[in-house]
């Protein structure tokens, strides 16, 4: 696998984040795949409820892996 | 809309149980690494007779799956590799709990444990020893690149806190401290 290594401004920012920074980050990230995904859902069916697309937006993630 | 927190979601009921878990897995590798997208947590829990019949109130229907009590039983009583997940159906995220009252390597860690802040409460993290031997573990099964990622980035941004002689013991009783070799 090729993994280039961090910038030395990466290494030092990440290395001073603190656990809840780096999850905060986190969940912005899951944050946005949800969205992306919540629009998917929306184009494929722009006749559907928002409780019709959360649900599929709910299975969707449950069949998801990373 | 708030978006979910996975953290809030599962580990914290466990915390507030008073359980002895570890979060390990992707997050945690990124207590020793970077920030990254991830849809499930793993847990490393001892679960007591009076914690596992209690597992149904801390991820209560209709908001949780939470497998039967039967199940719960038969992992529990499985002497290596014990899983099931537990499912938050409002959101498809899922956790990973991994039961680990016979890991001598759980007990290790746990007495080694690093306790983070968050706004929600304390969390309860795995060593970067445990998460390293499990990544190794998962990467010689299914040889997924992501584990190679994690590996390499923790031991970059956080390789001088990490034993790597408690990594190498316990991979090598495992078979497994080659497949390390190769992914570091």
């Amino acid at each position: 696998m090729d993994l280039e290594p961090l910038d030395p401004r990466q290494v030092e920012r990440f290395r001073a984040m603190t656990a809840a920074e780096k999850w905060d980050v986190a969940k912005g990230l899951l944050g946005t795949a949800r969205q992306t995904r919540r629009a998917a859902i929306s184009m494929r069916h722009p006749d559907w409820s928002r409780d019709q697309v959360e649900r599929e937006l709910a299975r969707e993630i449950a069949c998801a892996r990373t | 809309m708030p978006e979910p927190d996975l953290l809030e979601i599962f580990a914290r009921p466990l915390h507030e149980a008073g359980a002895r878990y570890l979060v390990a897995g992707s997050l945690g590798a990124m207590l020793y690494s970077e920030p990254r997208l991830t849809l499930d947590i793993d847990l490393a829990v001892v679960l007591p007779q009076e914690l596992l019949e209690r597992m149904s109130q801390l991820y209560p229907e209709p908001d949780f799956y939470c497998p039967p009590r039967s199940v719960l039983l038969a992992e529990n009583k499985r002497e290596c590799r014990a899983h099931f997940n537990v499912l938050h159906l409002p959101t498809g995220l899922k956790a990973d709990f991994y039961p680990a009252q016979a890991d001598a390597f759980f007990a290790w860690s746990w007495d080694h444990r690093r306790t983070a802040d968050h706004p929600a409460g304390p969390i309860i993290y795995a060593p970067p020893e445990y998460v390293l031997v499990w990544k190794t573990v998962y990467f010689a099964e299914g040889g997924s690149e992501k584990h190679v990622r994690d590996v390499r980035r923790m031991l970059e941004l956080s390789g001088d806190e990490i034993d790597l002689g408690v990594v190498e013991v316990e991979l090598m009783r495992r078979g497994l401290w080659e497949h390390f070799q190769r992914m570091r």
